[in-house]
């Protein structure tokens, strides 16, 4: 058992940090705010933890100083995108996540510019990496639940509806927003803790088709699906790899592709969506066959 | 320095707050480009009075409701609840005075089931405060939420349906989802009813039911406004009628004053009887 953990060690650590990407995402499309702007907070938290530990900055003060900056950053990019819905904001967010890309690469020193920073030294834990991502989890968790996840669920599918029944749109969406970037960040600082460098590509388009990617797999109606997604996302390469059939590694993009699509098609709420409704058919079908 | 004493209105100040209306419109537009959909209308609505809105399609009743909840545009004028301007609020401030409306589709959440989709209804308290506070609130208060759940149970017993509370909305019939709506608006311990058709698409045993309900609430002094194209149940149960035509306010008075209006006859031609006034009445 123990050799199997420490085989997989490595995964179990990318599947928590990566989580966080997601979980950033999804908070923001489970809230009915279509925002990529976790991504770039992804890279501010990474930067941000990579500047302040080559400077000789304690960790715990390096990642509340990440997290912080990502909160105002989102803060404020939340008021300017306030009138935006859907796919323009959308856009915006991604238009956001390109400039804090050109920012980065123009740093200079402060950014390494094109080459990143590296020699970050901040060793974490897989132990610790639970902790961090287990309260994430259960933060979420009482987002989803009670008074406030129903006034979410109403305020994604029906604003006016939620206007109407007292609930404050506007504040519920930045929130989202917010806590949007405050988790990105974080993925974004502890992911740099796991790797030792921050580069440019964590603010580049294929961590945004990641991240997108794990939430649609897995759900964004849930932080579960968001973590399903992540593990099966992941995972993906290293199990058609081990599969074994010669030359498939060079196919698995054409695997990973088919199965997105697939699971867009049959699941649009994702994996978890899909369990969802397959638990539900069977106690409807014990129902019936209860029922004389 | 004032006293709570010099505070407390006098027994006529109390009496001619009580006798005031308790909505007051004055000069509301609602225009779409170049076209009002609400022309100027200026009306009252007195407290515990159940008011009709009647008019032909297209008349302006649904953005007239629209704009008194503040859920749709208000382009001109002012409205007045309880003595208090709120023309520029936005709509959840609105509600949080006491406003609950339904509108002319069915809005009800599918992934919730019925009673948590009333529940809705009865959380506009407990959402008054911060987010955050309400979040962290969410990690450890039970209380609030049986709360909620029993105000839910008691609206859901209200419209009879605390049998249904575990089903979800696209298992019930369309009458039993729009008895749901209500059940949601009755959960918020409203002050004042919008209900836009809240009888569309019923039976007429179903259409009685609201009847019923709507009357008993006008007796327990809840004020509402009822948007319907039912003239016979708008003449069963309502005190007062305001029929719109192009936006305009064309008529009000009784039920039967008002169906009987020629102007009101001529904009519903071909599809109102002349109404009789009950022998009883």
């Amino acid at each position: 058992m123990l050799h199997f953990l420490a085989s997989w060690e490595v995964f179990f650590q990318t599947v928590l940090v990566n989580a966080l990407l997601a979980f950033s995402v999804q908070i923001a499309l489970r809230a009915g705010v279509f925002s990529l702007a976790g991504v770039g907070c992804w890279a501010i938290g990474a930067y941000t933890l990579s500047i302040l530990n080559l400077r000789g900055v304690n960790t715990l003060v390096a990642i509340v100083a990440a997290v912080a900056i990502a909160c105002v950053v989102s803060y404020l990019l939340s008021l300017v995108l306030v009138r935006l819905r859907g796919l323009y904001l959308g856009m915006a967010t991604v238009a956001f996540n390109q400039m804090v890309g050109v920012a980065i690469i123009n740093g200079g020193e402060l950014t390494g510019g094109e080459m990143g920073l590296y020699g970050v030294n901040a060793p974490v834990t897989t132990l610790q990496l639970v902790i961090v991502v287990g309260v994430v989890c259960l933060m979420l968790w009482a987002m989803e639940r009670g008074v406030l996840g129903r006034a979410y669920n109403i305020v994604r599918d029906d604003e006016s509806l939620a206007e109407s029944l007292a609930i404050d749109t506007g504040s519920l969406r930045r929130f989202a927003f917010v806590l949007s970037g405050a988790i990105g960040a974080l993925g974004g600082a502890l992911n740099a803790m796991l790797l030792g460098i921050a580069s440019p590509t964590d603010a580049d388009f294929p961590v945004i088709v990641i991240a997108l990617t794990m939430v649609i797999v897995g759900g964004f109606h849930s932080w579960r699906g968001a973590l399903i997604g992540a593990a099966l996302i992941l995972w993906l390469p290293i199990g058609i790899q081990s599969f074994g059939i010669r030359g498939m590694h060079e196919w698995w993009s054409v695997v990973y592709g088919a199965l997105i699509l697939g699971i867009a098609v049959y699941f649009p709420k994702g994996l978890l969506g899909g369990l969802q409704k397959l638990r539900s058919l069977v106690d409807r079908r014990a129902v019936r066959e209860a029922t004389p | 320095m004032t006293t709570a004493t010099a505070q407390r209105p006098s027994a006529p100040e109390q009496a001619a707050a009580a006798a005031a209306p308790l909505l007051v419109l004055r000069d509301v537009v609602v225009a779409y480009g170049a076209v009002l959909g609400v022309d100027h209308v200026s009306l009252a609505v007195g407290r515990g009075q159940l008011c009709g809105l009647i008019g032909p399609n297209g008349s302006g009743k649904s953005s007239l409701l629209a704009a008194v909840s503040r859920v749709g545009k208000l382009s001109g004028g002012s409205l007045e609840f309880d003595g208090q301007d709120y023309s520029a609020w936005s709509a959840h401030r609105v509600a949080r005075l006491g406003f609950a409306r339904s509108f002319q589709t069915v809005r009800l959440q599918e992934d919730l089931t019925v009673l948590e989709n009333v529940m809705v209804g009865a959380d506009k308290t407990r959402l008054s405060g911060a987010t955050v506070a309400t979040w962290l609130s969410s990690l450890a208060s039970r209380g609030d939420e049986a709360k909620s759940r029993a105000a839910a149970l008691e609206a859901l017993d209200q419209v009879g349906l605390a049998d249904m509370r575990d089903r979800f909305p696209t298992t019930l019939s369309y009458g039993t989802q729009r008895r749901v709506e209500i059940a949601r608006c009755l959960a918020s311990k409203p002050r004042l009813l919008l209900l836009d058709e809240p009888t569309a698409g019923m039976s007429s045993a179903e259409t009685d039911e609201i009847a019923a309900l709507l009357m008993r609430l006008r007796a327990e002094g809840l004020t509402q406004i009822l948007v319907a194209h039912d003239l016979s149940m708008i003449h069963s149960v309502t005190d007062h009628v305001f029929a719109l035509n192009f936006g305009k306010l064309v008529a009000q008075g009784r039920s039967t004053d008002v169906a009987n209006d020629p102007v009101v006859r001529a904009a519903y031609i071909g599809v109102v009887e002349t109404v009789e006034e009950d022998s009883d009445g």
